[in-house]
């Protein structure tokens, strides 16, 4: 059972309030629904920037659970220049000790979503995609697989969470 | 680090919407997004904010559709909380371009796949 979880939100639009984050507060409601005695917090938003995301991890699994790190996992401004910094999935692989990840491309090479399963210092790690019904679908596919106490199959179902919000048509190949 | 990694490759139609010309502060990207599908008829998604722009996906409709209506789509846009459009307001979309997963070589690194593409040519 999850006691302590801690929420990172990554990203410089939500850090200066050009977004509302909308999708902390989800995943809270999400974690509070799943076990009504869960201690969260939502830490300020992290800096687009695979150190900062990195090192605040590492902190908050000093006594944290459970970590939620949101946004920043497409290929971002890897392709294209107006498009945000995506460090979040490139952070994780350098900081946690053990991992699973899915990743899902578009037809045009395009990385829309990595999502990262694994541990650090015991602490299960988990990111969620930015757009709110992505980061919605994820969070409850996790609540709903946590039980299992697998990260693949965790990883799994936050990506065919993911994958069914993409409209009809799309198909896995 | 031990890892494992799964590949799934999505084959949906979308066009990349980019607005430009926007105030933006405390911009409530579900209001956007609704707005814009009750307009469109179809799934839209924000995937990009900045002060002055944001970039979206709109799955299965034509790029030229989107663009006959540029008014009416700032109109529709301006109408969400934290966003307001300044005269200098437009559009730009375009149609994703399919490319072969399989031909594109592995680098080393974290880059995604229209990169290695890219830098491939």
């Amino acid at each position: 059972m999850i006691k302590n979880a801690v929420i990172l939100p990554t990203g410089d639009e939500i850090r200066s309030g050009i977004v509302q984050d909308t999708d902390s507060s989800e995943a809270m409601h999400l974690l509070i629904k799943l076990n009504p005695e869960i201690e969260v917090t939502r830490k300020a938003p992290i800096n687009d920037d695979e150190d900062s995301i990195k090192t605040a991890v590492e902190n908050a699994s000093q006594y944290a659970d459970l970590i939620v790190l949101i946004g920043g996992s497409g290929g971002g401004h890897r392709y294209s220049d107006t498009l945000s910094k995506d460090f979040t999935h490139t952070a994780l692989e350098k900081a946690l000790d053990k991992s699973v990840n899915s990743c899902l491309f578009g037809k045009n090479g395009h990385l829309w979503c990595k999502l990262v399963c694994g541990y650090i210092n015991n602490t299960l790690v988990i990111n969620l995609p930015g757009p709110f019904v992505e980061a919605k679908a994820a969070m409850e596919a996790f609540c709903g697989s946590v039980k299992e106490n697998d990260i693949n199959i965790i990883n799994k179902a936050m990506a065919e969470a993911v994958l069914k919000e993409y409209p009809l048509g799309a198909v896995i190949k | 680090m031990e890892e494992n990694s799964n590949n799934i490759i999505v084959y949906a139609d979308k066009t990349v919407l980019k607005v430009q010309g926007l105030d933006i502060h405390g911009l409530n990207t579900t209001e956007v997004e609704r707005l814009l599908m009750d307009k469109f008829k179809t799934i839209v998604r924000v995937i990009g904010v900045t002060g002055n722009s944001i970039d979206m996906d709109v799955y299965g409709i034509d790029p030229v559709q989107i663009l006959k209506d540029e008014k009416g789509v700032i109109k529709t846009i301006a109408a969400a909380e934290g966003v307001s459009p300044l005269e200098v307001a437009k559009l730009a979309a375009e149609r994703i371009v399919e490319v072969d997963f399989n031909s594109v070589k592995e680098r080393d690194g974290n880059y995604c796949a229209r990169e290695r593409w890219l830098n491939n040519d």
